[in-house]
């Protein structure tokens, strides 16, 4: 550090000097802007013929294969394509973050320094101060016992060799760079008192802290809202014209890259299936993939000319009905009882798909998870399929749920992980006191009904896929016929083109079954397509709700116009639209 | 992206039971153990018999061969190719009792305590682990209360009653009041199991599917735990064989005429200058017992943690590329 400190100062003086293709050392301090001296249109990053492979069950199994591209300073370039198509491994290899059991060949030159095979001492000098990275997570990627300032400060202390107060100048600079309000007060805040879009915005003020000549940006919005989602992404955009480096985003959904970036890269089982402009991969794709993924991002209000308002009779009777319905999660150790849902009414006839649609902490899955049982009704009236689930005796109840069951969010998580699925499937029915002759047909026809072939039986839930999972859940409820079925976001922890299959299937089942359903979710475009009604939730009440087509073409309430207008469009230009439409 | 994505979906589908034993049969010290540890018991069961049935070996433990072989002397000897066994391969005590007969004798016994200990202290401490840690609040606390009261009970104390008042001369005696008394360590990791376990989503799938408290203690969360359970018990047996040696030492144990690889060793301590080799056998077997569970229980340990993954060795890895690399070429 010290020689380093001694000529930062002298390295300042010269920095305007520095020309595009010599490499600036790390101990200039950066001012706000191109102080990395690479000029708009300068190519940062160049990968040439990347491959990476992973070493598993004795042997090297190829992660992504002759990956080339080129990234300019100033542009944004999306990679985009579903869970292991290498995506992320090909960009992590490139600054060197690669498992031990990972391996990289080729070349990626950042700024004309070959990257692979730099050995790892060499590697740090690079991250940070030349790549900066947004990682999916901001609450995993960021020390839960430090200070979001600290953080930062460190990142500049250690790369530039900054006076402490200087430091903390900078990364106040910075936080109100990326928009966080009071960035003075926020500076000495934990992550776990910001919230999820502000602890990500403070995750990219880190990532920019040297001013990155390139920035990696890894699925910056999937575990947020979409109304943060829409800030983010807005942020991210922005940056790209007012700090010059080259932003690579890394995603699985087409909707989140439509206005966001230049060109796309789209790949798949590990290679580049095409690449080309943004406007052209949206109006003119050429691989048969490329089209499957455009076409499995729901649009929004693409389904409403073929809903039929009275599909369900208005007389059918009520299987699910809640007034005044208010929910609180007792009391924990010593964290407080905490008033989840405070008074809705909402009713759902036979046959009827309604809609819990609300960000995280608005209370859905706590309705969805009432109706079911598993939390007690503090007030109001909550009766399902006719009976009052108040103050329910445990064997009214056991009886009770022979006629409703739930659908969960994650399948990885809500199959028991050491029971073949067959088994999984059969306990409803074993529980409910069939033979096992019954049974195995039963599950049979369960399987053919979600797709699954029968062979699939004796398989775990680790060697399935997140969507063939899903199927077993959805198998599962409906094992007994169910009169209502609780749906609490089925498809959030699948990739956008299997979300599609899920549904479809979920559709065709609902049509033959009959069954009526409370399908809870974040996404709009996923509850337009399946829903008869939408209901929306802020802060534990329902804000809004009516038919599908009211709540998406005329919403009343400027919470939900807000949700509906965060929806990402797979479609740059109605994308730019829109934005032009809210900023005005 | 994940590494377990590239894995064929169609592959094979393998029962957990299956990847368990994969990943143990690829632990050698475990694997090692495992088959020393089998053929140790064989030995120890066979050569004197047990109860009715006669074994093998031409002495029994209390025979007495008036005629001393070799001053007492083990004859167990190498000739150069293979052993010779001779007339007493353990040597004799000083009234001319066969060593090794009564080391057979000793470690029947302190097999069958750690056995006995063993099966009780794990069914105590997971029926008290599961209850405790899947009902919480006061359940919990009772229990909890209750396994720290135990814990205070000085072992030694309670063993030393025993074996005074039975006279030490019933092992089984022996087996079940050490396993009532050595639950609580593995309540403890049970426990914490359960908590973690049962706020897992497919707890509230079962309770919404009907399925009652029972069936989610024992059918739900009980197979996600037996790893530890596994693990812990085979630990803990190994922790029984040497307090039982310990006790028996001491002289709270099995004692006299009854024999275990502990009294063995007290029995004998007068002679340690100059007969060494009655110490030898018997703690010659305890090490074989705690040795081997022990690696067994590590093996156990990383064949049931995933998390517990092999990364292969950088040569290894160097080897398969450039083989890679020369079928490609070659093509």
């Amino acid at each position: 550090m010290s020689p380093r400190k001694k000529t930062a100062d002298a390295q300042a003086a010269e920095a305007h000097e520095v020309t595009p293709e010599s490499v600036p050392e790390a101990g200039e301090v950066p001012v706000l802007g191109a102080s990395h001296a690479v000029q708009v249109g300068d190519v940062v990053l160049d990968v040439e013929g990347l491959n990476v492979d992973f070493y598993v069950d004795g042997t090297w199994v190829p992660a992504a294969i002759d990956v080339s591209y080129q990234v300019k300073a100033g542009e944004v370039v999306a990679i985009v394509g579903e869970s292991g198509s290498g995506k992320t491994q090909s960009s992590m290899s490139i600054i060197g973050l690669l498992p031990r059991n990972g391996r990289a060949s080729g070349s990626a030159k950042l700024r004309g320094r070959e990257l692979v095979g730099l050995p790892q001492r060499k590697l740090t000098s690079v991250r940070g101060p030349e790549v900066g990275v947004i990682f999916q997570e901001p609450m995993t990627a960021m020390n839960p016992v430090l200070t979001v300032g600290f953080q930062i400060v460190e990142v500049l202390r250690e790369h530039t060799g900054m006076r402490p107060e200087d430091a903390k100048e900078r990364a106040i600079e910075l936080l109100r760079l990326v928009e966080i309000p009071e960035p003075e007060r926020r500076f000495d805040s934990y992550p776990h008192q910001l919230s999820g879009g502000q602890r990500q915005r403070a995750m990219i003020a880190q990532a920019l802290a040297c001013d990155p000549a390139l920035l990696f940006a890894d699925e910056p919005t999937t575990a947020l809202d979409v109304t943060v989602q829409a800030e983010i992404l807005d942020l991210i955009r922005d940056l790209k014209t007012r700090i010059n480096a080259g932003i690579v985003l890394i995603t699985h959904d087409m909707g989140v890259v439509a206005d966001m970036s230049d060109r796309i890269i789209v790949m798949k089982d590990g290679r580049i299936v095409e690449e080309g402009t943004s406007s052209d991969i949206f109006t003119k794709p050429q691989h048969e993939y490329t089209k499957a993924l455009l076409s499995a991002v729901p649009h929004l209000g693409s389904t409403l000319a073929t809903k039929d308002p009275n599909r369900v009779p208005q007389e059918a009777s009520p299987v699910f009905e809640a007034k005044g319905l208010v929910i609180d999660y007792p009391k924990q150790g010593r964290s407080p009882a905490f008033r989840a849902v405070k008074g809705i009414d909402l009713v759902i006839r036979a046959g009827e798909i309604v809609s819990l649609v609300g960000e995280s902490g608005s209370g859905k899955t706590t309705v969805g998870r009432a109706a079911v049982g598993l939390l007690p009704v503090a007030e109001g009236e909550l009766s399902v399929v006719g009976t009052n689930m108040k103050g329910i005796a445990k064997h009214d109840l056991a009886e009770l749920r022979k006629q409703f069951s739930i659908v969960f969010q994650d399948p990885g998580s809500s199959l028991n992980p050491r029971w073949p699925i067959g088994q999984s499937i059969a306990e409803p029915m074993q529980l409910a006191g069939w033979d096992k002759e019954r049974r195995t047909a039963r599950v049979s026809e369960l399987m053919d009904q979600v797709e699954l072939p029968r062979s699939f039986r004796n398989r775990y839930p680790h060697e399935l896929s997140g969507g063939q999972r899903q199927r077993v859940g959805i198998a599962r409820a409906l094992a007994l016929e169910p009169t209502l079925l609780i749906a609490d976001e089925p498809t959030s922890a699948l990739d956008v083109s299997v979300q599609a299959r899920v549904l479809e299937i979920f559709t065709d089942l609902q049509r033959q079954h009959g069954f009526g359903c409370l399908f809870v979710s974040h996404d709009l475009a996923v509850v337009e397509q399946l829903s008869d009604r939408i209901a929306v939730m802020k802060d534990g009440l329902i804000v809004e709700q009516g038919t599908t087509a009211q709540i998406i073409q005329n919403p009343k309430d400027p919470y939900t116009q807000k949700l509906i207008a965060a929806v990402p469009v797979p479609d740059p230009a109605e994308q730019e639209r829109r934005r032009a439409a809210a900023n005005a | 992206m994940s590494i377990e994505n590239m894995t064929p979906v169609d592959a094979e589908g393998l029962s957990l039971g299956k990847i368990v034993w994969g990943r143990f049969v690829r632990h050698k010290a475990a694997m090692i153990s495992a088959v020393v540890l089998v053929v140790t018991i064989i030995i120890v069961l066979t050569s004197i018999g047990v109860g009715p049935v006669p074994g093998w070996w031409k002495w029994t433990p209390t025979e007495i061969d008036p005629n001393i072989v070799n001053g007492g002397h083990p004859t167990l000897a190498w000739d150069g190719w293979w052993f010779t066994v001779g007339e007493h391969p353990f040597g004799q005590d000083q009234i001319g009792r066969d060593v090794f007969a009564r080391t057979m004798r000793g470690a029947q016994v302190s097999l069958l305590v750690m056995v006995l200990m063993g099966v009780i202290a794990t069914f105590v401490g997971v029926v008290i682990g599961a209850f405790s840690g899947f009902y919480r609040g006061r359940t919990d606390f009772i229990l909890q209360r209750g396994t720290e009261v135990v814990i205070a009970i000085p072992t030694i104390v309670v063993t030393a009653v025993i074996g005074h008042k039975y006279g030490g001369q019933n092992p089984a005696l022996f087996g079940i009041v050490l396993g009532l008394l050595l639950w609580p360590g593995l309540t403890r990791l049970v426990r914490a199991e359960y908590l973690s376990l049962r706020e897992r989503e497919f707890v509230d799938a079962a309770r919404v599917a009907g399925a009652s408290d029972r069936a989610i203690m024992f059918r739900h969360i009980l197979p996600n735990a037996i790893g530890v359970i596994i693990v812990n018990a085979t630990l803990l047996m190994a922790t029984a064989t040497i307090l039982e040696a310990a006790l028996s030492y001491l002289g709270f144990g099995i004692q006299p005429p009854n024999v275990s690889l502990g009294q063995l060793i007290n029995e004998y301590q007068t002679s340690f200058s100059t007969r060494p080799w009655l110490f030898w056998w018997p703690g010659f077997f305890i090490i074989i017992y705690a040795l081997t569970i022990n690696l067994i229980g590590d093996g156990l340990r990383d064949a049931f943690d995933p998390r517990q993954r092999r990364i292969p060795k950088t040569k290894e890895m160097t080897k398969k590329a450039i083989a890679k690399v020369e079928t490609e070429v070659a093509q």
